[in-house]
């Protein structure tokens, strides 16, 4: 905002809002603002001139709602005594500015028009639009894992994850990305448990799954951690948790295979939070994990599934295997749907996972 | 004459609804994917496997005493949330000493609750031609340490062991700090158990 001053005093108040690649020049006469800028010019504070209530054949429109609320003495009696209070907003807007593109005069004419845009090239853009927030769960978790500070934790988790291969006592940590740009360590980081005293203050995080345990995401790991990030975002889909879990691989570099998701909520807030369907008790959690150990059996076991899930003589799950897991405890959680899974691979190129027809999961890369 | 004549019609009544009952909660093998059968189904131990693996046995690991008292409870009815089930299982209850014969933790004298599976260990199935009896642990507090659990018969009074626990993340709104959440079982595999 630029203010117009004449003989020290501001008449006007120029907007050159961008959209885009380009800018617009808007002229407004708003009160506040030129008091603001009035205020700045001279030493001695005075109220600019209002001229614009009372000009240009009503170019300036203001309207005013009275809102009156019932406050009763008694919050458990409604209907009881109490008093009545009334608040005025008063809104003006501009007709020209609504429907005016170009330039607004003071006097409230109109300069653009004849139905081109009015806008101007936005100088040294770059020749690129302004990158808006990424939208798609592929720019998302790109732009999250392009950010230094979470590649430094996601390599310690790394290590972490490492270490329980060779150490059966290495146990789990975790980390969080704070909203503030920084990553803290999870509150506690212990064999086989993480905690997040507050996940409030945090976009999402970070934990390992370690070498002994099933190296998808369980119920409290997206229960209570996701959907503890979700809730406290504005919009519930920007909030991540990622696993991290390592495993001996013969044909992988130092003969060690990282497994690598992600997990985003897709559903509303409101179903989130103390009175959300998503709010799980405790012994609905314990049904929950009951089903996954139960499932992983299930999976691992020759003769119910063949070797289809597995990936050694042990049973240990393979990719399809830990995505079905994935995908049935979701489905037991009444989350169908509701949970996006990333699959990130060892060169860092991210797959959106979800059931086919036959609801075999697949992983469909991100361009 | 009456008394018999109701005595009969009730029988009756009885057996029908014995059949019909029959029909609607079909009885499978242990060995039996929960995807495949209908709500309230029984899962039974039909090929009476489980019952060899009863008995109290004890360990020792890391300086601790663990006895573990294993039991079998037939037609136990299991609440899954989305699936409910009746099935043949074996119960492990434990004591854990430390090398002083405080206890750590003891489930044995726990009053599990109805349908509380907190800190339950149930089997589900036998494999490896009835000497594996394969089991799930619900974890301690927070769940903490919940995974799978195998007991192998390797002769008449000796098992082994193989625990392998989960890894949980939550918040400090679900898990309050104060909780124990140690893991107090042995993490570990081909520990030796002998029958007492």
């Amino acid at each position: 905002m630029v203010p117009l001053a004449e003989h020290g005093k501001v008449v006007a108040v120029l907007n050159v809002p961008r959209k885009g690649q380009r800018v617009y020049f808007t002229y407004t006469q708003v009160h506040n603002d030129m008091e603001f800028f009035q205020n700045l010019i001279s030493s001695r504070p005075k109220r600019a001139e209002m001229t614009l209530m009372d000009n240009t054949a009503g170019k300036l429109v203001c309207t005013t709602k009275t809102i009156s609320m019932f406050y009763p003495d008694n919050e458990s009696d409604p209907d009881g005594p109490g008093h009545w209070e009334s608040h005025h907003v008063t809104e003006c807007k501009s007709q020209q500015l609504e429907s005016c593109v170009g330039e607004v005069l003071p006097d409230g004419t109109c300069l653009g028009g004849g139905g081109n845009d009015p806008g101007y090239p936005y100088p040294g853009g770059g020749g690129e639009d302004p990158q808006p927030e990424p939208e798609d769960p592929c720019q998302k978790t790109k732009s999250v894992l392009n950010k230094p500070h979470v590649q430094q934790g996601i390599n310690n988790v790394k290590a972490q994850a490492l270490q329980s291969l060779s150490n059966i006592n290495a146990g789990e940590t975790g980390f969080k990305e704070k909203k503030d740009g920084t990553i803290a360590p999870a509150d506690v980081n212990s064999n086989h448990n993480v905690v997040f005293n507050d996940v409030t203050d945090s976009y999402g995080g970070y934990h390992n799954h370690t070498a002994l345990g099933t190296h998808m995401f369980a119920p409290r790991d997206i229960a209570e951690t996701l959907f503890g990030f979700a809730a406290a975002q504005t919009n519930v889909a920007d909030a991540y948790f990622g696993m991290i879990a390592a495993e001996w691989c013969s044909s992988c570099p130092n003969n060690v295979q990282y497994i690598n998701y992600m997990i985003q909520f897709t559903g509303d807030a409101s179903d989130l939070g103390i009175n959300g369907n998503y709010n799980f008790t405790p012994a609905q959690i314990k049904q929950f994990e009951n089903q996954y150990l139960i499932k992983v059996k299930e999976l691992s076991n020759i003769s119910l599934n063949g070797t289809t899930y597995i990936k050694n003589q042990a049973g240990d799950l393979n990719e399809k295997g830990l995505e079905k897991l994935f995908f049935e405890i979701l489905k037991q959680m009444n989350l169908a749907g509701k949970v996006n899974l990333q699959r990130i691979e060892s060169n860092g190129s991210i797959s959106n996972v979800t059931l086919d027809n036959n609801g075999v999961p697949v992983g469909s890369p991100c361009p | 004459m009456s008394n018999k004549l109701i005595s009969k019609v009730s029988l009756i009544i009885v057996l029908v609804i014995n059949l019909i009952s029959c029909k609607a909660q079909q009885t499978y093998p242990l060995l039996t994917s929960l995807d495949n059968i209908p709500n309230m189904s029984h899962i039974r131990d039909t090929n009476n496997e489980l019952q060899s693996f009863v008995g109290k046995y004890v360990s020792t690991y890391n300086g601790n005493q663990i006895t573990l008292y294993i039991t079998k409870e037939n037609n136990k009815f299991f609440d899954y949330g989305n699936q409910k089930v009746y099935r043949d299982v074996l119960s492990v209850k434990y004591i854990v000493k430390n090398s002083s014969g405080i206890i750590l933790q003891d489930t044995k004298n726990m009053s599990f609750q109805q349908d509380d599976l907190s800190y339950a260990i149930y089997s589900l199935w036998v494999t490896e031609n009835g000497t594996k009896a394969e089991l799930i642990y619900s974890g301690t507090n927070c769940s903490v340490g919940f995974g799978s659990i195998n007991i192998k018969k390797i002769s008449a009074t000796e098992i082994s062991w193989e625990y392998r626990p989960n890894d949980v993340t939550t918040t400090a709104d679900k898990c309050p700090p104060n909780l124990d959440t140690t893991i107090y079982l042995p993490i570990t595999k081909d520990l030796i158990f002998t029958k007492e």
